[in-house]
């Protein structure tokens, strides 16, 4: 069974309004774990709707959508919201950093609601600073951070609450090649954990990195191919 | 995890000093009122006073019970007036008999 | 627990992180606070005091008025009052004003009446022989009583008169005594030249208090010139001047709830891009709803819980250690001659409770109102930027 089934997918944004569009149509797709899926398509396509779908943060008009087999359209918020906090792990194309606090307290913001206890969360995620290696940059603010070392506590956010998924949002769209690669090289580290990823991009870099195993291609919100390496 | 205990701790300090304000004020009603309290009141029964000694600007801000209501341009605290302890007590209030 | 004990410490982060702000509506708050608690304590105390001393004053104040004016009373009348069954005792009372030129202040003169009883509050003793006195502490300070023994009045026929300082009313009986000047009843007629055979009020002794409104209405019967104030009336007054519905209460309270209409006004309508930006961006990390509300509900609470305690504290400490200081230039008014508020401490815990709940609860609110519509949208608005 595929890790994330999307079946027959509409998503109609301000239903009934005078600016309704319809963002996908008829999407069906499915994403195995394990897989490094990126999201290709010019801008107004649907990739961003498709992944904010994926990841829970919206429903759909129509279609279903499952996540290790459970359907979660139909689910209350706080389900969702448990989802989201524990399989989904969230990289912006913006970092949606907070910029007046410091590198650790960004990292430990998805931990607060969480019933574990403060140190176990600040070791937590202190380990995981290590790992991306800025944990000498802690108690620094992130506006006084370079885009690549935002680019990195982003990462860090996203991977400490330990998620299977990891869902990225134009990530390199900021980045130069070398910062780029550097972001392939941790999101290859997390394939090799296990984590699936799905990437939303139009960055030819990352389109044909070797580490992508499906290539998915969106078009005027409708599935134009699926390609599995 | 700090800074949530410290504040815990400042509330509870805040809420212990408010206490403690509150058995202050207590403890002193019941041990002024049985001197100086008991004393003032002796004073005010000897002298046969009537009025607290605030306001002296004026005949009705010092003595706003002795100050007639009912007359003419009388100067009670209800009159507009350009005094500011004016503005600070209330007319006094009189009922018909057998109406409160 | 753990859970909320985490939002908190984020709650606190992120007041800090605006710190000027936090700390400015921190500091109008407890100022806020200070003020209103400051009035209430301060009128409540004068009101538990003056409850309790003013339980002292005569039964029933006989006054005459002429053309509706209160004008002296001719001593004779006491003889059918007196006879008026219930009534035990009648005496006249002496007193009046007097404005002192040279310190521009007004003092009340008042007969000391009867026999010398010693009294706590006094140091010294009370007039006995003409040309003695007693006054009270404020005057003593403007005239330089205490150190010369003496004090000089003016009278009325403007021949300037030497009076002995027998007695110095204690500083703690302020309230009551800090413009009197006590002499013997036959100075004050003799001083003020009043006419022979008249007083300026009659003051009643009536042992039984159920009867006092008859004796009065019978006394106003007997002489319709006559206006008897009774002690209901007395000690009535100053529950009204220190009421809540006393312009003392009303100015401050309003300008209190206008300023907190103002601040809620700016909560509820200011939530910016940021904060929005922000609410989107801890949902879509994995904050539920009741997360975030939590959140803006304890960052709510850390401000004015934290203002409204202090702010009592401050008010308690102002009223009843630094004897309201403040708040007493307030209502000084125009008096040259004031009384320092040295109030026996009283502590309304309904006041309190009160207090807490109008300041607490409509911050909290207006807190946590405005989030909760940023805070139910879909977190996907991060996304679409």
């Amino acid at each position: 069974m595929a890790l994330i089934e999307v079946e027959k997918v509409s998503k109609v944004h301000n239903p009934g309004l005078a600016d309704e569009m319809k963002a996908l149509d008829g999407v069906s797709l499915s994403i195995e774990r394990g897989d490094v899926a990126v999201l290709t398509g010019p801008s107004g396509s649907g990739k961003t709707s498709l992944i904010s779908l994926i990841g829970c943060m919206a429903r759909p008009t129509e279609g279903k959508i499952r996540v290790d087999g459970k359907d979660v359209v139909k689910l209350p918020e706080r389900f969702l919201t448990d989802i989201r906090r524990r399989r989904f792990g969230f990289i912006f194309q913006q970092f949606h950093l907070i910029r007046e606090l410091t590198v650790l307290e960004n990292v430990l913001l998805p931990l607060y609601p969480l019933e574990t206890s403060f140190r176990t969360m600040k070791d937590t995620a202190l380990a995981i600073l290590h790992k991306l290696r800025i944990d000498g940059k802690k108690s620094l603010k992130i506006k006084n951070l370079s885009g690549g070392e935002q680019q990195r506590v982003a990462i860090a956010r996203a991977l400490v609450n330990e998620p299977q998924i990891i869902v990225a949002d134009e990530p390199t769209a900021h980045l130069d090649s070398r910062l780029a690669q550097e972001f392939m090289d941790i999101l290859k580290l997390c394939n090799q954990e296990g984590k699936t990823i799905i990437i939303a991009t139009h960055d030819p870099f990352i389109q044909t990195n070797p580490l992508v195993s499906k290539t998915i291609a969106m078009r005027d919100g409708r599935l134009e191919s699926m390609k599995k390496k | 995890m700090a800074r949530s205990k410290l504040f815990i701790a400042f509330i509870v300090l805040e809420v212990i000093l408010l206490f403690g304000a509150y058995l202050h004020g207590n403890s002193l009603q019941i041990s002024r009122r049985t001197d100086d309290l008991e004393a003032k009141r002796a004073l005010v029964s000897r002298l046969g006073l009537t009025d607290l000694a605030i306001w002296t600007e004026a005949r009705y801000t010092r003595h706003p019970s002795q100050a007639d209501f009912f007359s003419a341009f009388q100067d009670y605290p209800g009159s507009p007036d350009h005094f500011p302890a004016g503005s600070l007590i209330s007319p006094m209030q009189v009922y018909p008999e057998g109406m409160e | 627990m753990t859970k909320h004990l985490k939002i908190i410490d984020y709650a606190i982060t992120s007041l800090l992180r605006r710190r000027y702000k936090s700390f400015a509506i921190l500091a109008a708050y407890s100022l806020t606070v200070t003020t209103l608690a400051s009035v209430l304590f301060l009128t409540h105390a004068l009101r538990t005091e003056t409850d309790y001393i003013m339980q002292g004053v005569p039964d029933l104040i006989v006054q005459r008025t002429i053309a509706g004016r209160h004008e002296l009373i001719p001593v004779d009348y006491a003889e059918k009052i007196g006879a008026i069954p219930g009534v035990s005792g009648i005496r006249p009372r002496y007193w009046g004003y007097y404005y002192d030129g040279l310190t521009e202040a007004n003092y009340t003169l008042l007969g000391s009446g009867g026999e010398p009883a010693p009294l706590q509050m006094l140091t010294g003793r009370l007039p006995v022989n003409p040309g003695e006195s007693a006054v009270g502490a404020g005057v003593a300070a403007l005239r330089g009583s205490a150190v010369s023994g003496e004090l000089i009045l003016v009278n009325s026929r403007n021949i300037g008169v030497l009076f002995q300082v027998t007695g110095l009313f204690r500083s703690e009986s302020n309230l009551l005594t800090n413009d009197l000047v006590v002499l013997t009843d036959r100075d004050i007629v003799d001083f003020f030249g009043f006419p022979p055979g008249e007083a300026t009020d009659f003051a009643v002794s009536i042992p039984q208090s159920s009867e006092i409104q008859t004796i009065a209405a019978k006394i106003k019967q007997l002489y319709p010139d006559t206006r008897p104030i009774t002690k209901r009336e007395l000690t009535r007054t100053y529950d009204m001047v220190f009421g809540w519905r006393s312009g003392m209460m009303l100015t401050v309270f309003c300008a209190a709830i206008i300023a907190f209409c103002i601040m809620a006004w700016d909560k509820a309508t200011g939530l910016s891009a940021d904060e929005k930006l922000e609410i989107g961006i801890l949902k879509a990390i994995g904050w539920d709803t009741a997360d975030v509300l939590a959140l803006k509900f304890w960052e709510g609470l850390i401000i004015s819980l934290t203002a409204f305690l202090s702010g009592m504290i401050l008010a308690y400490v102002h009223v009843f250690f630094f004897n309201g200081f403040v708040l007493a230039a307030v209502i000084k008014g125009w008096s040259v001659l004031f009384p320092t508020f040295r109030l026996t401490p009283a502590f309304n815990l309904f006041y309190v409770l009160i207090m807490g709940f109008f300041t607490v609860v409509p911050y909290v609110a207006s807190t946590v109102i405005p989030t909760w519509r940023a805070a139910i949208t879909d977190p996907d608005s991060v996304m679409r930027g």
